[in-house]
């Protein structure tokens, strides 16, 4: 009889010994295949935490679809309600975009946090359009008394819908720029140069973007850089913009310099108007102002369009 | 061989539960209730797809409990009755009696739940024609199936530990904490050797909504953590069971 | 081997818990039962005969004392593939039918699966239970539940038969039929230990008793032994009342007949033996004298009643 029992405690040492070690091991491997594990409720729910959520969202689909409108009290209600669920499942996608919606404009902040939460979610990292609805809300409808750094986490949050989005929300990199240049704008000050409207701030934010891309649209991404195709395009708008609201204005004229010299080395623009113009062009077709002829026969000032002049035969080009 | 055969004899009385008419009502039910959560589209805002792979393997736990705690009124009605003094009489080890136990009402709730599973596989494919059954949706079901083993292990252990008339409440309370136990697990001494972690098979949001990726083995350890969780419950429940008269 | 049984000094005790008193349910129960016989073992309701049982075949543990069956141990799981029970009350898994309780049976004792069919078969013509074999065992009846319980028992052909209360809840026909097959048992070499309340049922079959009350072994031996110890009786015909009268200062027992004849017991003394064949040579036919030995259920209550008697 001793015997037995020793053999099984024996057993039972080795198999509590296994076994915690096995469950520490697989522990580790669960969190890291539920990224949200931390998050979850700790309420005993028996691990029905997913079907908890399903039912309470639900009954919160037929509480939102009784009410009127969204004041306060509903805001805080469905707020609560969120976060009911949430804590259950969050990865329910429609729980941020819906519920998150519902509250943007009684209650901005809380309506930002729930879709900064979604937005910052493991699980739901190819989701575009929740960063971008908190972008949107902390852009439009959080004051500066809400919160101070409202722009810095508008520009974060576009900065990741875009960076999910690729090239398919071309809207999404329109309101990065625009929230970038609030900021410029706000700052007052940009590499040293005083900031003196909206299109001037807009011009300095697509420059920062340009060089965050290395220059080039086409260029390898850093990081925190994000693929604008047609960066170089907005650029020579935006230009154009800010020099057409004060055309005369140093600060702009400054910053046109600092900007053309990286971004139109290798392009022929008007001096006045910014516009680009052709070879054998002697004034702008935008303002008719007179430019600098490039590219034409030195001999008969035919236009050249290769090592020869198609023209005579000549090969020294007019630059 | 002659130890398998002796299990093998007890298990085939303890499987005879596949025999209940009851058991195959329930299961319909089960799918029933499956098939009924694509009619939840509108009320759940379209998310009936994840609805449904939830209701799926929330009843299929339901179920492997159910299974796991039969065995508490088997072995206690066994006792109480003197069915298994019957058998005992015979030569049967009493560590083999719990094994077969054990053993017969695994194979039990595996074909349940795996009835269950492949149910609701051929539902989910004729509701959602655009979606295919994801490896989660499959590792989640498996899991399940898998963790009837640790849940039947805490019957019988139960069955023997605690009064009849307690022993299924007993199992169905630390089965539902076992499950529900991410705010303690990380006291790994104990807890995944002498506490069981359930959780360990409970990947239910993922497999609901089929992200991340749930990997072979990781099902082969967690059902090797059941197994030495077993063996561990298994040798407590016959610890106690030689030294206790049976009627 | 000799003894099939040997329990020396076994006593078990229930209440175990330490603010219990402690009862005991058996005490210092010694007792050899010998290869090939039919042993009885008698006694009231809670004299210990179950817990002795019980120990012998391990489902329950001894206080202290030992007990060998076979020559080995209680715990010997291997001695259980020789021996057949028969439980107090038995009960099967309702939803299994008989044949399949049977062979779960076999499966443990280990008989080959390709003679399995055939010994269940058997086996339950034995106990007339061949037309039930596919029914199940929940729906079946007290008597037809022992026969069962029966045909398990004998299921391996077992060496030893140990069976508790095995004519309770069996008609007639069927304790007759219990009976034969305990007989044709012996007859195989199998020896038989059985507990039974049915005295004149056991008083046929047996040929060794013991008796047990008050949990303890009151006695033990072979049955015409035990028996014979009782006297002599001697029946004096009606109108012969000066012959009773002359004896019955010596009979320890004097029953006056409704037909006016007398019955008077003496106890088995040598000078009583010759005074009564004294008076049946001088009054020959008037008088009969017959060995009075004593029915077993008579043994039995003066067994248990004066072990019962307030000393």
């Amino acid at each position: 009889m001793k015997k037995t029992v020793v053999a099984h405690i024996a057993i039972m040492v080795i198999a509590v010994a296994l076994g915690s070690l096995l469950a520490s091991y697989l522990i580790d491997q669960q969190n890291q295949i539920s990224v949200n594990r931390d998050k979850l409720s700790t309420a005993p729910l028996g691990g029905f935490n997913k079907f908890a959520s399903d039912v309470q969202w639900m009954l919160f689909v037929n509480y939102a679809g009784g009410i009127d409108c969204v004041e306060k009290p509903e805001a805080e209600e469905i707020y609560k309600r969120l976060n009911a669920i949430l804590a259950n499942d969050p990865d329910l996608e429609i729980a941020y975009n819906i519920g998150g919606m519902m509250i943007s404009n009684s209650d901005p902040v809380k309506s930002a946090e729930i879709f900064m939460r979604g937005a910052y979610n493991q699980n739901l990292k190819n989701n575009w359009q929740i960063p971008f609805s908190a972008g949107f809300v902390l852009d439009r409808y959080v004051t500066d008394k809400d919160d101070p750094d409202r722009l810095k986490k508008a520009e974060d949050m576009f900065r990741l819908a875009a960076s999910r989005a690729g090239d398919n929300a071309p809207y999404i990199t329109s309101a990065l720029l625009k929230v970038r240049a609030k900021r410029i704008a706000e700052k007052g000050k940009w590499s040293g140069i005083q900031v003196v409207n909206d299109e001037h701030a807009l011009l300095c934010a697509m420059f920062d973007e340009w060089r965050k891309n290395g220059g080039t649209a086409d260029a390898a991404q850093p990081s925190d850089s994000m693929n604008i195709p047609d960066l170089k395009d907005r650029l020579l708008r935006a230009a154009q913009n800010a020099k057409a609201s004060d055309p005369t204005n140093k600060n702009i004229l400054d910053t046109l310099a600092k900007v053309m010299k990286v971004v139109s080395e290798d392009q022929h623009l008007c001096g006045n108007c910014l516009s680009p113009y052709a070879a054998g062009d002697k004034f702008c077709g935008q303002c008719g102002t007179a430019v600098v002829v490039f590219a034409v026969c030195p001999k008969c000032s035919a236009v050249m369009k290769g090592k020869f002049c198609s023209s005579c035969g000549s090969t020294d080009k007019t630059k | 061989m002659k130890t398998i055969n002796e299990v093998m004899a007890i298990a085939s009385g303890a499987w005879q539960l596949l025999r209940m008419r009851v058991v195959y009502v329930l299961i319909l039910c089960v799918l029933v209730l499956i098939g009924t959560a694509y009619r939840y589209d509108v009320l759940s805002l379209g998310q009936h797809k994840a609805l449904m792979v939830d209701v799926s393997l929330m009843l299929n736990t339901l179920a492997a409990i159910l299974v796991a705690i039969s065995v508490t009124f088997e072995i206690s009605r066994e006792l109480r009755e003197g069915v298994a003094s019957t058998l005992l009489s015979k030569p049967l080890g009493r560590t083999h009696y719990l094994i077969g136990k054990l053993v017969g009402i695994s194979i039990a709730g595996i074909v349940v739940t795996g009835l269950i599973t492949a149910g609701f596989c051929v539902i989910f494919s004729s509701a959602f024609d655009d979606a295919g059954i994801g490896q989660t949706m499959l590792m989640g079901h498996l899991l399940i199936m898998a963790s009837v083993i640790p849940m039947s292990a805490l019957a019988v252990m139960f069955s023997v530990l605690v009064p009849e008339s307690i022993a299924a409440i007993a199992t169905v309370i630390v089965i539902w904490f076992a499950h529900s136990t991410p705010a303690v697990d990380k006291i790994a001494v104990l807890y995944g050797g002498i506490l069981p972690d359930l959780n360990l098979f409970n990947l239910k949001a993922e497999a609901a909504y089929n992200i991340a990726s749930i990997s072979w083995v990781y099902l082969a350890l967690a059902l090797l953590w059941g197994i030495i969780y077993s063996v561990f419950a298994t040798s407590l429940a016959s610890l106690v069971f030689s030294f206790r008269d049976l009627k | 081997m000799d003894n099939i049984i040997e329990i020396k000094g076994l006593t078990k005790y229930y209440g175990s818990l330490f603010w219990k008193k402690k009862k005991p349910s058996l005490y210092d129960l010694n007792l050899t039962i010998p290869d090939g016989a039919i042993f009885g073992f008698l006694g009231p309701n809670g004299a210990g005969k179950t817990t002795t049982i019980k120990i012998l075949m391990n489902l329950i543990k001894q206080s202290s004392g030992e007990a060998l069956i076979l020559g080995c141990p209680p715990d010997n799981v291997e001695v259980k593939r020789l021996i057949g029970f028969l439980p107090d009350a038995p009960a099967f898994s309702p939803y299994l039918s008989a044949t399949e309780f049977l062979n779960i049976c076999a499966k443990l004792f280990g008989i080959p699966s390709d003679i399995r069919k055939t010994r269940i078969a058997e086996v339950l013509e034995t106990v007339r239970m061949t037309r039930h074999a596919k029914s199940k065992l929940g729906g079946f009846s007290r008597g037809m539940t022992q026969r069962i319980g029966i045909a398990q028992a004998i299921l391996n052909n077992p060496r030893l038969l140990i069976l508790d209360e095995p004519l309770v809840g069996l008609d007639p026909h069927g304790r007759q039929e219990l009976k034969d097959i305990i007989l044709d048992q012996k007859a195989r070499g199998t020896s038989v230990f059985f507990c039974s309340h049915i005295l004149s049922d056991a008083e046929k079959i047996c040929d060794r008793i013991g008796i047990l009350c008050e949990s303890r072994l009151l006695c033990s031996g072979r049955l015409d032994e035990l028996l014979s110890e009782t006297g002599s009786k001697l029946h004096v015909n009606p109108g012969h009342d000066d012959i009773a009268k002359d004896m019955l200062s010596a009979a320890t027992e004097t029953i006056k007949r409704p037909d006016g004849g007398w019955e008077l017991s003496f106890s088995n003394k040598t000078e009583i033996t010759q005074t009564l064949l004294a008076v049946k040579e001088k009054h020959g036919d008037a008088v009969a004298i017959t060995s009075s030995r004593e029915s077993l259920e008579d043994f039995f209550f003066r067994k248990i009643e004066n072990a019962t008697k307030p000393s």
